[in-house]
């Protein structure tokens, strides 16, 4: 259980710098509904680059441009549910996605709402 | 598809480009004239600013977005489709709209979105079929739907976008 999660961020479109916030669509499900955040509670702005950087960028072949860090309880307040699996480490994801993309699109405006926008400079 | 055949098929500019048109130097410089007249026609009155002001960001969308997995968490890439389909939206917005951000969803839909504040924002996402997925929060309220882009925008979306911006 954690108490405050991070998304982290492999895309310029996932964020605006100008305006300092997060998109919905950093937010927005896979095709197996689910959404990959980890765990960040107690840990330093380095380590949690770190957990990008080790878990991340060894997908897409770039680094997280940053982060979207939100509280989980406004996951469960959005209605979504968190399955903490530690696959990887402190790895996470948001689940009880809906079906219907618009009503995925409101929770991830509603989720985005709720988060905070860290760069990795 | 290039510009043209673009605007031949969607806005039917063909019918005024007779295929029985003359072969000599003359005729053929007459018809290019004319070709150019109706581009500059269809810039100015048809296509409005909003189009010209997105048609280049979303190419480089198309170009950046499209291959699988662009996100490292298995993203599917842009299809043609929505791409062309993003570009009939854009056309048919109104000349009065905001200029929308554009990016891409993981789906490979494309979204397009107008934010004043959390409390003010608006946003749809379109992909290869035409559907419109939208959301949005306006003054505590929340709203979400699904419409398709016909000839029109339908009325419901445009409204909203026009509320944020109240």
């Amino acid at each position: 259980m954690y108490l405050l999660v991070a998304r982290f961020l492999t895309q310029k479109g996932h964020y605006s710098s100008e305006k300092n916030i997060v998109k919905p669509s950093a937010f927005l499900p896979n095709r197996n509904r689910e959404t990959s955040v980890f765990g960040i509670d107690n840990l330093s702005h380095q380590e949690i680059i770190s957990i990008g950087l080790n878990n991340i960028s060894t997908q897409s072949g770039t680094a997280p441009k940053g982060r979207a860090e939100i509280l989980t309880k406004e996951i469960y307040n959005a209605k979504l549910d968190i399955d903490y699996n530690d696959i990887p480490p402190r790895h996470c994801n948001i689940i009880n996605w809906p079906e219907q993309k618009h009503s995925q699109k409101l929770k991830a405006l509603i989720l985005a709402s709720k988060s905070v926008l860290y760069l990795h400079i | 598809m290039n510009n043209y055949a673009y605007c031949t098929t969607n806005y039917n500019l063909g019918r005024y480009i007779s295929p029985n048109y003359g072969v000599s130097p003359a005729s053929q410089k007459i018809r290019e004239l004319f070709i150019n007249l109706m581009f500059d026609s269809f810039l100015k009155n048809t296509v409005d600013n909003i189009y010209i002001s997105c048609l280049p960001s979303l190419y480089e969308l198309f170009e950046e977005y499209s291959e699988n997995n662009w996100d490292g968490y298995g993203a599917s890439a842009i299809n043609l489709s929505s791409y062309i389909n993003a570009i009939s939206f854009l056309m048919a917005l109104p000349s009065s709209t905001q200029v929308p951000e554009i990016s891409i969803e993981t789906d490979g839909d494309v979204v397009f979105e107008w934010f004043v504040s959390w409390d003010r924002v608006f946003s749809v996402s379109i992909g290869p079929n035409c559907e419109l997925h939208y959301a949005g929060l306006f003054e505590g309220r929340q709203i979400s739907g699904l419409e398709y882009l016909e000839e029109t925008i339908p009325k419901i979306i445009i409204d909203q976008i026009d509320k944020i911006f109240d």
